[in-house]
């Protein structure tokens, strides 16, 4: 896991009004890793990851991504983002949502890139279908869809497993890992520890909009702990 | 372009055409209503004689000119350069703009291309263009059925020339561009600063009326841009009649006098698409999109 850093952070700052979301966050995440961002609800995740993503601006401190500076509108092209649920137009199909997404930046990567992914994600039979007759779980799978249609280099992915079945929790987990084995870096948060446990390398845990620790995931297991009880004693020694 | 492709295709939506069908069959409404009173009054003339036939007739024939195909296309750009364009701007930002809040679907598009300043453009073109067709459908609706309505209330044959109402038409047609363009970056405004889809439509309606309120005080009515509007457009002042058929549903709301020239109106009118785009761009750039 020494490849070369993808994401840091460096005292990153996020306030809304007299309300402090993320307060000097730290982070460095590199090539090839999956890597899980863990914290309870109103620790900060989501806001560092609409910072990431572009959606919003820190107040203080800097983020890198690809060795470029945020905010830095060119960037979308480059990574691939699914932030909160999954949002779609209904009374497209799922196909023609990805279209849309598609001609909404530069040119795809390569052609029948769209056909690819849906076929990556389990979506292709119902890729012609409205999106408003969409389970969540298919939802989520087009989000994905939606993330990876650029074939970027870097994943930003919140909460990626809700609403999805066993069987797609499996996939999920296992394109994630395919992904990291591609090269790619994949970020990514998530309340589902166990699953945290099994695709992540890293993982960095969030409190209060501080991260409260970090390190290889074979680090905190072990010895009879599993990831659970440790996050569970990081949070509640906190509170 | 492609952005712009973007825009244009999720136009392809129920909205949108309900905004077309919503429109042509106020037109086509608006036709009948005036072809009918345009009928009673010839009746009345030729049964009374006296000095109400010849206005009454006169009435009479207007109607049908304006009903002629050439010249339904001033009555479309009359309609949709006043209230009812304004009224469909405002639903149809409030889906295709504010809907962008409401649906959660803007981090999306910001996702995949972080130039917000092209993507607000993007949104104002598309926005402007599909109102641009609704004229384009009214024209064809009305020039294919004005006649019909005509001949169904015994009126008389459009005296002018076609070319004549085809010119009047172009000229209209061209001078609502530039509304539509004002109703559309109003509509950009208001979702950018009420991110939903609500807000976006009361937003925009809201403005329209109030301006058409300031339109009325003596002092300041002649720096707002309901004025401009009005001398842009050519509307009659004070325009109160529906003996023929209504070419605006705007100067009704406004003060009567002496209304500026074109030239006024056009460089106010420019004024008034440039401001709300500078708002709403200087908003948007730095706003957080949830």
């Amino acid at each position: 896991m020494g490849g070369e850093t993808r994401i840091e952070c460096r005292g990153l700052v996020k306030r809304y009004g007299t309300v402090t979301a993320v307060d000097g966050i730290d982070l460095v995440v590199r090539a090839g890793e999956v890597f899980g961002f863990l914290g309870p609800n109103g620790s900060g995740k989501t806001s560092t990851l609409r910072i990431l993503a572009g959606l919003a601006s820190a107040t203080a401190g800097r983020a890198r991504i690809l060795d470029t500076a945020l905010p830095d509108p060119a960037i979308g092209a480059r990574i691939g983002s699914m932030i909160e649920e999954p949002a779609f137009y209904p009374w497209l199909t799922g196909r023609a949502n990805l279209e849309v997404l598609a001609l909404t930046g530069p040119a795809l990567p390569r052609a029948g890139a769209i056909d690819a992914v849906l076929d990556r994600v389990g979506l292709a039979e119902a890729a012609d279908r409205k999106a408003k007759g969409y389970s969540q779980g298919m939802r989520q799978r087009l989000g994905l869809a939606a993330a990876l249609v650029r074939d970027p280099e870097v994943l930003l992915l919140d909460e990626p497993t809700n609403g999805l079945d066993p069987a797609g929790i499996r996939d999920f987990r296992a394109l994630f890992r395919a992904l990291a084995e591609e090269g790619r870096t994949v970020f990514l948060s998530s309340h589902l520890l166990t699953e945290v446990e099994r695709v992540c390398d890293r993982v960095a845990v969030v409190h209060r909009g501080r991260v409260v620790e970090q390190g290889r995931v074979a680090d905190f297991v072990g010895a009879g702990r599993d990831l659970e009880a440790v996050y569970m004693n990081l949070t509640e020694d906190l509170a | 372009m492609r952005l712009l492709g973007a825009e244009l295709r999720k136009l392809n939506r129920p909205l949108m055409w309900a905004l077309v069908v919503f429109a042509a069959a106020f037109c086509v409404m608006l036709a009948i209503g005036a072809a009918n009173n345009a009928r009673l009054d010839l009746h009345d003339a030729l049964r009374e004689g006296g000095a109400r036939a010849v206005p009454n007739r006169l009435a009479a024939a207007t109607v049908a000119n304006q009903l002629s195909p050439g010249a339904a296309g001033a009555e479309a750009a009359g309609m949709m350069a006043s209230m009812p364009g304004a009224f469909l701007a405002a639903m149809l930002a409030g889906g295709h703009v504010g809907g962008e809040w409401t649906g959660r679907t803007l981090k999306n598009v910001l996702a995949h291309n972080g130039y917000r300043g092209r993507v607000l453009a993007a949104k104002a073109a598309s926005t402007w263009l599909a109102l641009v067709v609704v004229v384009v459908v009214c024209w064809a609706v009305l020039a294919a059925s004005g006649t019909l309505i005509c001949r169904a209330n015994g009126l008389p044959h459009a005296t002018e020339p076609f070319s004549t109402g085809l010119s009047h038409s172009g000229a209209q047609l061209a001078r609502a561009l530039l509304v539509l363009a004002f109703f559309a970056v109003v509509g950009l405004l208001a979702a950018v600063l009420t991110r939903g889809t609500v807000g976006t439509i009361a937003g925009s309606i809201a403005a329209v009326v109030a301006l058409l309120a300031l339109g009325t005080l003596p002092t300041v009515g002649k720096w707002t841009p309901a004025t401009w509007v009005e001398a842009w457009m050519g509307f009659t002042s004070g325009d109160r009649t529906l003996s023929t058929l209504p070419d605006n549903f705007w100067s009704r709301f406004t003060a009567s006098g002496a209304i500026p020239g074109h030239l006024f109106g056009l460089a106010g009118m420019a004024g008034a698409v440039v401001v709300p785009a500078v708002v709403a761009w200087q908003v948007f750039r730095r706003a957080d999109v949830v």
